[in-house]
C-alpha cells in the first residue's frame, strides 16, 4: 500500500493523549499543527478531499460514536450492524467510495476518546443483554489502514476478548494485520472487501492487491481469527462474470471456508448527488457507465436484472465450494433475497436473528445466548 | 448623501460593478427622453470626479441622448464603495428578481480579493447564497461559457447544477446545443437533460456528445410538434443509454400484447424494473366480464406468458 501522511493536525485538547503521542512519534517527518478546538472547522474548510488523504486529524468528539449502521430505506433490507465511528475517512482513494459524498471534505480523522466509546459499547450491550451484537469499525473508515500508526486493531480485539453475546469485525482493503495478530482472537473477525484485480487496479487506488489481501486473510486464519469477505461494491465492467468467479476461486483456494463467518454481497449504489463527485474527482473512471436507475430508496443502483445476474454469478460460484456459508445482501430488496438466496428475511430484525443463529451453529466456541426471535424485534 | 447635478463628463463608470442583464435600452431611452431621469444615479466622489458603480444602463441611455447634466445621489465617501454597492444591490433586489447570470456576475464581483468582507456577506445574504467557496465558484464558472450560452441559460429557472452539465461540453458543442435549443424553443432545463444523456452515452461509447445527438435527430419521425419531438429525442437517447432496460421493457410490452387480455384486465409493471413482476387490475362490472376473465385466465398459453413476465 502506498500512501503517506504528510501532516498531523492535533486538537489542542488531545495533545497529551496516548494516541496523539504515539501517532506523532511514528510520523517523525510529518508537519504537526496544533489547533485550538474551536478553530478546527475553519482550518479544515479549505482542505480538499484529495489533500485530506495526506492529513491526519486527531481530535475528540462529543456525541454518539457507537450507533446502528445508517442502512437504507425500505423495502431494502439491512442487517442491523452496529458501527463504531472511531475514525473517519481513509488514506485509500476508491473511485466509488461513498465517503467522498457522505462526509464532504473531511480529512482523515481519528478520535482519541476510546474510553467514551468503550462505555457506549458496554451500555448498548447491557441494554439488550440477550441479543447478539455485531460491531464494526469499517463503516466510515478502513479498520486497518492506519493501524501501523494507531495500534487500534489489537485494542479492539482485546476489548471484545471473551465478551459474551458480541463480536467485532475489522473490515479492510489493506494487508495491515501485524497489529491485529498480536491480540488473542476470541471474538474478532478480520474481514476483507474484495473485488477482481482489474477493478482493484483501476478503481481502488492505494489499496492492497487481491493477492495481498488473501495472503493476509490466510495468516489471520492461521492465527485463529474468524474471517469474512465482502463483495461490496460489486461493479460491472467488461468481463466481470469470469473476473468475479476468479475472485471466489482465489478465496476458497486460499482459506478454509469453515472459518468464514459470513460473506456479503452488495452492488454499486450511491446517492444521486454523488455522481458529480465521482465525475469531478475521477474523470477517467468508467464506473458510472452502466445502466443505473434511482432505486426505491432514492439511491442510484444498477437495474435489477443486471444486479440479479451479478449476484447469481457470485452466489452460484460460492455454493460450489460451500453450501452452508452464511451469505447476505447489503441493502437489497426482499425479492432479490428470494430469487438469489432462496429465502427472505421478514424484516431487518429477522435478518439480525439469522446472523445470530448462524454464528451460534457454526461457531459454538463463541460465548452467546441461544438466539430467541423475540430479542430481535426492532 | 446629497443630491447634486453633475456634468456627464465628470462621471466615470466603474464597470467592475456592472452585473445587470436587463437590456431593453430602447424603452429606457424613450422613457428618459419623455419623462427625464426618475431615479438619480448613485455616485461617489473620487480624485478625478465621480465614480459610478450602479445604474450603468441609465448612464448609457443619458449618454446616447446627449444629456450633459445628470441628477445624482452623491454618497458618503466614509463608507466603502463595496458597502454602497451592497446597499444598491439590496434596493435593486427589492424592485426586481435577479437571474442566474446576474447572480454569477455578483459572485464574481464579491470574490475579488480586495472586496470588503462585510459587504461580501451582505451581498451573499441579499442574493441568498451561503458563504461557501465551492458554491460561489460554481456560480462564477457560468461566466466561462460563451456569451450566447450564458444569456440562454439566464432566461429561465435553470439551476447551477444544470449549468455544470453545459460546462462538460467543449465550447463548440455548447454553442451548437444552445443554437438548436433556441431554434426549437427548448428550455434550458430540458436541454440540460438532453445534454446529460448525450454526455453519458458519449462517455460510454467514447464518442462526441453532439454527434450522438445529431444521429438521434436524423431519426426523428416528426419535428412539427415541439413537445412530441422533444419527448421522442429524450426517449431515443434514453433507449441508447439503457439498452438492457429498454430490451426488458420491449419484452414486457410484447408479452402484454401476446396476452390479448380482455378489456376488464389492466396489466402494468414498474418501468425501472426495480420491482419484479406485474400488477394486474381486474375490473368486473358484469357477469360477462367475469366469464371472459375466467376463460382468458384459464388458458395455459396465457399462464405461460404471465409466468414469463413475473420471472423476468
Amino acid at each position: 500500500m502506498q500512501f503517506k501522511i504528510e501532516k498531523i493536525i492535533i486538537d489542542d485538547r488531545v495533545v497529551e493523549d496516548a494516541l496523539t503521542l504515539q501517532v506523532s512519534s511514528r510520523l517523525p517527518d510529518a508537519d504537526v499543527k496544533i489547533i485550538h478546538h474551536k478553530e478546527l472547522a475553519q482550518e479544515l474548510e479549505s482542505i480538499t478531499l484529495t489533500e485530506g488523504k495526506r492529513i491526519l486529524l486527531i481530535t475528540r468528539r462529543s456525541g454518539e460514536l457507537v450507533k446502528p449502521c445508517p442502512a437504507t430505506n425500505p423495502p431494502y433490507l439491512c442487517c442491523r450492524y452496529t458501527v463504531i465511528n472511531q475514525a473517519w475517512q481513509c488514506p485509500m482513494d476508491c473511485t466509488y467510495c461513498v465517503l467522498q459524498g457522505y462526509l464532504g471534505k473531511s480529512v482523515m480523522t481519528v478520535f482519541s476518546d476510546t474510553d467514551v466509546i468503550h462505555s457506549q459499547i458496554i451500555a448498548l450491550l447491557e441494554s439488550e443483554p440477550r441479543r447478539f451484537f455485531r460491531f464494526g469499525t469499517g463503516e466510515l473508515a478502513d479498520s486497518l489502514a492506519l493501524d501501523p500508526l494507531t495500534d487500534q486493531a489489537a485494542q479492539w480485539i482485546n476489548f471484545f476478548y471473551n465478551r459474551p453475546n458480541t463480536l467485532i469485525e475489522l473490515k479492510t482493503k489493506s494487508d495491515n494485520i501485524d497489529g491485529a495478530l498480536k491480540a488473542a482472537p476470541s471474538n474478532a473477525v478480520l474481514a476483507w472487501s474484495v473485488n477482481p484485480k482489474q477493478l482493484i487496479d483501476k478503481e481502488e487506488l492505494h489499496a492492497a492487491s487481491l493477492e495481498a489481501r488473501l495472503v493476509a486473510a490466510k495468516r489471520a486464519q492461521e492465527a485463529g481469527f474468524m474471517l469474512a469477505f465482502h463483495f461490496d461494491p460489486m461493479v460491472l465492467f467488461p468481463g466481470w462474470e469470469q473476473a468475479y468467479r476468479n475472485v471466489v476461486q482465489q478465496i476458497f483456494s486460499t482459506v478454509d471456508s469453515k472459518r468464514i463467518i459470513w460473506i456479503s454481497l452488495g452492488a454499486f449504489r450511491f446517492p444521486p448527488s454523488f455522481d458529480d463527485v465521482i465525475r469531478q474527482r475521477f474523470p477517467g473512471s468508467g464506473i458510472l457507465n452502466a445502466e443505473m436507475i434511482r432505486g426505491l430508496d432514492g439511491k442510484m443502483r444498477y437495474i435489477r436484472p443486471l444486479r440479479e445476474k451479478l449476484f447469481k454469478t457470485v452466489v452460484d460460484e460460492i455454493r460450489k465450494y460451500d453450501k452452508n456459508l452464511f451469505l447476505y445482501f447489503c441493502m437489497e430488496a426482499p425479492w432479490m433475497w428470494d430469487r438469489i438466496l432462496g429465502w427472505t428475511p421478514d424484516n431487518n430484525g429477522h435478518l439480525d436473528y439469522h446472523f445470530a443463529l448462524s454464528v451460534k451453529k457454526r461457531f459454538p466456541q463463541i460465548d452467546m445466548s441461544t438466539p430467541d426471535i423475540a430479542d430481535y424485534f426492532d | 448623501m446629497k443630491f447634486e447635478t453633475i456634468l456627464l463628463t465628470q462621471i466615470q463608470p466603474d464597470y467592475f460593478f456592472c452585473f445587470s442583464t436587463d437590456g431593453d435600452s430602447i424603452a429606457l431611452n424613450s422613457s428618459i427622453n419623455e419623462m427625464g431621469l426618475q431615479t438619480p444615479l448613485p455616485v461617489i466622489a473620487c480624485d478625478k470626479g465621480f465614480k459610478l458603480f450602479a445604474g450603468f444602463k441609465r448612464f448609457e441611455a443619458l449618454k446616447a441622448l446627449k444629456i450633459d447634466v445628470i441628477p445624482c445621489r452623491v454618497l458618503d465617501v466614509e463608507m466603502s464603495i463595496d458597502m454602497h454597492f451592497a446597499n444598491e444591490l439590496k434596493v435593486h433586489c427589492l424592485e426586481k428578481s435577479i437571474n442566474l447570470l446576474e447572480k454569477s456576475r455578483i459572485c464574481n464581483i464579491i470574490s475579488h480579493p480586495n472586496f470588503n468582507s462585510d459587504a461580501r456577506k451582505s451581498c451573499l445574504s441579499i442574493i441568498e447564497l451561503p458563504d461557501l467557496k465551492k458554491i460561489i465558484d460554481s456560480y462564477i464558472r457560468l461566466l466561462d461559457l460563451p456569451e450566447n450560452v450564458q444569456i440562454f441559460l439566464s432566461r429561465t429557472d435553470v439551476t447551477i447544477k444544470q449549468v455544470e452539465i453545459f460546462r462538460a461540453l467543449d465550447i463548440v458543442d455548447q454553442s451548437k446545443f444552445t443554437n438548436w435549443a433556441l431554434d426549437w424553443n427548448i428550455r434550458p432545463v430540458e436541454l440540460a437533460q438532453i445534454i446529460r444523456l448525450c454526455l453519458d452515452i458519449a462517455k460510454k461509447d467514447r464518442s462526441e456528445p453532439f454527434s450522438i445527438f445529431n444521429a438521434v435527430l436524423s431519426k426523428l419521425e416528426s419535428s412539427d410538434n415541439r413537445t412530441q419531438a422533444l419527448a421522442q429525442v429524450k426517449q431515443m437517447l434514453t433507449d441508447i443509454k439503457f439498452p438492457q432496460l429498454t430490451a426488458w421493457q420491449q419484452a414486457m410490452k410484447t408479452n402484454k400484447k401476446d396476452l390479448k387480455a380482455p378489456q376488464c384486465v389492466d396489466i402494468a409493471w414498474d418501468n425501472t424494473a426495480e420491482r419484479p413482476g406485474i400488477n394486474m387490475k381486474i375490473r368486473l362490472q358484469s357477469n360477462k366480464d367475469l366469464s371472459s376473465f375466467k376463460q382468458w385466465f384459464d388458458d395455459s398459453r396465457v399462464n405461460n406468458i404471465i409466468h414469463r413476465m413475473v420471472e423476468s
